[in-house]
């Protein structure tokens, strides 16, 4: 049985820098922090509650550190930007995300919609997003 | 590391549904030492934060990460004390006597009888009516006042009769609830009676041991040929993690004697625990014909406020269609974060149709599936983890169009200016099933149900089935192994098919029935 818990790297690691990186990433391609009706909030004001609630080095966390570094690799490969993941603009992270959605890898997919629940869960989850769009929020 | 040692005369593995109610019903009547097993942890009320990420963390397997291996059905399931119950949105629909009367005709099986005057298997007394009447007593079973009927449910309601279909109102296991939305994510009051807060409960007053954050790791057995029984289990216990409620036992390695073993872990973990066991399968019944109840949403955009997520989520379902084509509508609305999760696409477009958030009602088809060989569930040793196959068959993804075509035509008839569903496969000439008028639900018709469409399933069954022919089962009507003695499968996996409705009241009714036939019957096990 994997018990989880192998790996907590320290902060300020290298490694756990890189996949942090490529976490931002996602949840500012995930999110809308340009459209005018966003509220406010930086990244990190959605990253430290999702890392708060889910830990990279837990439980489970081996399974979406691997997706997030499938997700690198597989940019890096294929997307011709000439830049990882983590410095691509923004259409362009999008653009490939958007080919993980229908994609034939079921890793892929399965990836997708993960990182899609846990930014979107995160995010939502926040006072400050929840009235920008009307909703009360948790009661 | 701790090794722990523990003697008791039944081990029940699994705390949800079943496992509960068979360690508080063996408890009331016997006075044998029994432990309650649980590979979650124990997180009650004052662990129910409504933090949707962290709390799917806490109660659910895998994370909330569990999929089919395909990644076509998402495939929730409570892994916490109470399991399922912990986790599910209150509704219950009886057992369904026209499909347990099919399995014992077709299976052969004996008892199960819904008359409430019968003594099944020459215990006094025992029948499903009877077990049924006394479950349904203990999680408060009722019908929700019209009051406690939200505007969601409402609209579903009118726009079934408006296309013609019958509505009706579900009954709740609930007792004073608020209506705060975040069942799925755990009752921070109480209210849902679930089996921790039940069952769970009776059991432990009673003196049961519950050991949680204990993975089995194998069931332990002695003997040769027919001669094999099941005398313990033998497993881990892990730390005890943050918000749960302490642990009765040191985590470490731990090793339970026991005279009788009953395996409730639910359609996924029961029958990987039996393989991984080494059980005998002589002919691959073991996790065969898997059953998941797949489900698909239909969200409709209103002109007006809906408020979906105020009051209780689920009170209104139609069963016109399960006779006729074996499926349910049922209304239903996830919390924020869940329900964005399940709209499709990502960025601004997405957040366009989260602006809509009070404008959205939401309802659900559950496709009773059919039973199919190629469909199972099989423990992959190198990783470590039960694996899911499961391909929707032709006939079932008939089934399921029309059943999407119905849903969108109800969706429309509520009122909806537009109605989706989601997925992010094109539909041509639709990028996606996004649609503006009801004459476009024929379009449904062609849905592909390809990968890109998020299917989910709460509803594992049927992989570890009852029967009386050890060819094409693993249990028999006492859900006694056909090849171990003193080892109890019961659960949902016992279900030779799908049950016919949401399965919770029927588990727990079928786990009454065998906890009461146990008690009577323990001279069989030698206790």
């Amino acid at each position: 049985m994997k018990t989880g818990g192998e790996i907590e790297p320290a902060p300020g690691n290298a490694t756990t820098d890189h996949w942090r990186a490529i976490l931002r990433a996602l949840i500012e391609a995930i999110l809308a922090f340009e459209h005018p009706a966003f509220p406010a909030i930086g990244i990190e004001e959605v990253e430290r509650p999702l890392l708060r609630d889910f830990s990279l080095a837990a439980e489970g966390g081996a399974t979406f550190r691997a997706g997030l570094a499938a997700l690198d690799e597989a940019f890096a490969a294929q997307a011709g930007i000439g830049a990882p993941f983590p410095a691509a603009p923004l259409a362009a992270r999008r653009a490939f995300l958007r080919r993980w959605v229908r994609s034939e890898a079921p890793m892929q997919r399965r990836f997708y919609a993960r990182v899609k629940a846990m930014v979107l869960m995160t995010a939502y989850g926040l006072p400050v997003l929840a009235r920008a769009i009307g909703h009360e929020g948790r009661q | 590391m701790t090794s722990t040692s523990i003697e008791c005369d039944v081990l029940v593995i699994g705390s949800g549904a079943a496992g509960s109610v068979l360690a508080a019903t063996l408890a009331e009547l016997t006075p044998l030492r029994i432990v309650l097993v649980e590979r979650g942890g124990y997180f009650g009320r004052e662990a129910m934060t409504q933090r949707e990420l962290q709390m799917i963390q806490r109660l659910y397997a895998d994370g909330g990460a569990r999929t089919t291996d395909d990644g076509a059905i998402a495939v929730r399931g409570g892994e916490c004390v109470g399991g399922g119950t912990t986790v599910n949105v209150a509704l219950c629909l009886d057992p369904v006597p026209r499909i347990w009367d099919g399995w014992r005709r077709e299976r052969h099986l004996t008892g199960f009888s819904f008359d409430r005057d019968a003594s099944d298997l020459g215990v006094p007394g025992l029948n499903m009516a009877a077990c049924l009447a006394e479950v349904r007593a203990r999680l408060n079973v009722h019908e929700p006042d019209d009051a406690e009927v939200n505007e969601n449910n409402r609209l579903f309601a009118r726009g079934c009769r408006a296309a013609g279909i019958g509505a009706r109102k579900f009954e709740l296991n609930m007792r004073g609830c608020v209506g705060c939305g975040f069942c799925f994510a755990g009752c921070a009051i109480d209210a849902k009676q679930g089996t921790m807060v039940t069952y769970l409960q009776d059991a432990v007053a009673r003196g049961v041991t519950l050991v949680h954050h204990c993975a089995i790791d194998a069931i332990d057995f002695e003997g040769e040929g027919g001669a094999r029984r099941a005398v313990g289990a033998r497993g881990r216990i892990a730390t005890t993690r943050e918000g749960s409620r302490p642990n009765p036992m040191p985590e470490g390695l731990v090793r339970f004697r026991a005279g009788l073993v009953i395996v409730s872990a639910g359609a996924i973990e029961s029958p990987a625990l039996l393989q991984r066991s080494g059980h005998p399968d002589p002919h691959g019944t073991i996790g065969r014909g898997l059953v998941l109840h797949p489900s698909l949403g239909i969200v409709g955009i209103f002109d007006h406020d809906v408020v979906a997520s105020a009051g209780i989520e689920g009170t209104m379902y139609s069963d016109q269609f399960v006779a006729s084509h074996g499926f349910f509508l049922q209304c239903l609305f996830a919390p924020l974060g869940a329900g964005a999760a399940t709209l499709p696409g990502f960025g601004p477009e997405h957040f366009e149709l989260m602006r809509q958030v009070r404008r959205l009602g939401t309802f659900g088809i559950m496709l009773l599936d059919s039973v199919g060989d190629d469909n199972h569930v099989v423990w992959d040793q190198a990783l470590e983890r039960a694996r899911i196959i499961y391909r929707l068959s032709m006939a079932d993804r008939a089934r399921l169009r029309f059943a999407a075509e119905r849903g969108v035509e109800v969706m429309f008839a509520a009122g909806a200016k537009e109605v989706l569903l989601p997925s992010e496969e094109a539909l041509p000439p639709l990028d996606t099933p996004w649609f503006n008028d009801r004459s476009q639900a024929a379009l449904c018709r062609q849905l592909p149900f390809g990968p890109a469409t998020v299917l989910g399933s709460s509803h594992c069954q049927g992989t570890a089935k009852m029967g009386e022919d050890p060819a094409t089962s693993v249990v028999d009507s006492r859900c006694e192994s056909h090849h171990v003695r003193n080892l109890v499968v019961c659960d949902s996996s016992s279900f030779p098919s799908s049950c016919g409705a949401n399965p919770m009241v029927s588990i727990l009714t079928l786990a009454r029935y065998q906890g009461r036939r146990l008690a009577a019957e323990r001279a069989r096990y030698g206790l």
